[in-house]
């Protein structure tokens, strides 16, 4: 996975590469412009430590355009920095910040704050594949209704007499309706309530 | 047993020397604590002392400047850097002298720069006299 590091002190900079780059593939950034240039670029990192103080724009800087980019909602953000009062703590998460890492830090904490960003971006690349599915099978929910709407009246044989209480459920568990029926049963005298929905042959009729 | 305990890195006490306006205190680099914090890993350790080394001659010299000139940004911003870098290489002594600076330099009130930059110098000289006698380190001196 790619990790972007801003850091202007060569100093940091240096120790950030050493402790993540056996397992990121580690783009650096010597300031807080070349950051969000980087962050411009196809293919961009969605894993990014970024300094509180850097010439150009700041960590959190770059944290609210990367919060204000839809493109890059989905970027796991950690500031890095030696100011940690309680006050900057809260301004850089405020900024956009997912994470906030103070110096001097341990190599190995870095790491595991981290490996939690890998995991969080990991649950959201997840949760979307799940949203793709979830659309599909709604689709795939539509398509089967729209079938079941074409079922031959309900009055009809006996083998529809006896699928219909089935279908009837199925329907409703998409529906707030309290009755689904076909139209060719609505039109019944003791039906005088219907309404026609995405079928010309049935019918919902509310409470 | 952890790997720092095995290092042959042993940890470097040097009187600081004699300067105007130091006071008459040790300036200790723990560097078996340093190399603890990095988890043990030496090459590392060398490689950031190395950096610091080579760094730290130009940062003290922006920093004079900075008192010179009553550039209150160059002195916040060059305070800042070495305060954590300090702080990294196990000096929270010194790196609270330069947060002092860094304050200094934020709040523009440098009426008490030039005193508190003189023992920091000195501080960070002698700390440097320490990391060159550390094995791999290249010996040699910062340019005051």
């Amino acid at each position: 996975m790619k990790l972007l590091i801003a850091e202007d002190d060569i100093f940091f900079r240096r120790l950030l590469k050493q402790t993540l780059a056996p397992d990121y593939d580690v783009i650096l950034a010597q300031d807080g412009n070349d950051a969000w240039a980087t962050l411009q670029q196809p293919d961009a990192p969605r894993l990014a430590i970024l300094d509180w103080v850097m010439p150009g724009l700041n960590g959190p800087q770059v944290c609210r355009r990367v919060r204000q980019c839809s493109r890059l909602d989905s970027m796991y953000l950690i500031i890095l920095t030696a100011k940690n009062s309680a006050a900057d703590v809260v301004s850089g998460l405020r900024a956009g910040a997912d994470d906030y890492v103070t110096k001097p830090f341990s190599p190995e904490e870095l790491r595991a704050r981290v490996k939690i960003g890998e995991r969080i971006l990991d649950l959201k690349d997840s949760l979307a594949e799940r949203s793709v599915e979830a659309d599909e099978a709604s689709e795939r929910e539509t398509l089967l209704q729209q079938l079941l709407l074409s079922l031959p009246c309900r009055a009809g044989s006996d083998v529809n007499q006896r699928i219909w209480p089935g279908v009837e459920a199925y329907l409703r568990q998409g529906s707030e309706a309290q009755d689904i029926s076909c139209l060719g049963c609505s039109l019944l005298p003791d039906r005088p309530n219907t309404r026609v929905t995405n079928s010309s042959l049935w019918t919902i009729q509310d409470e | 047993m952890s790997r720092f305990h095995n290092s042959p890195v042993a940890p470097y006490v040097r009187p600081l020397p004699i300067v105007r306006a130091v006071p008459s205190a040790l300036v200790l680099w723990d560097s078996v604590n340093t190399l603890a914090g990095l988890d043990g890993d030496e090459q590392l350790l060398r490689e950031i002392v190395q950096i610091f080394l080579d760094e730290s001659s130009r940062q003290l010299a922006d920093l004079k400047r900075a008192v010179t000139e009553a550039n209150a940004e160059l002195l916040e911003k060059t305070a800042h850097r070495l305060k954590g870098e300090l702080s990294y290489l196990g000096m929270p002594t010194v790196s609270q002298r330069a947060n002092e600076l860094e304050q200094m330099g934020r709040d523009c009130e440098l009426d008490r720069a030039s005193e508190v930059f003189a023992v920091f110098e000195a501080e960070v000289s002698a700390v440097a006299e320490n990391m060159r006698r550390m094995p791999g380190v290249k010996n040699e001196t910062i340019n005051r």
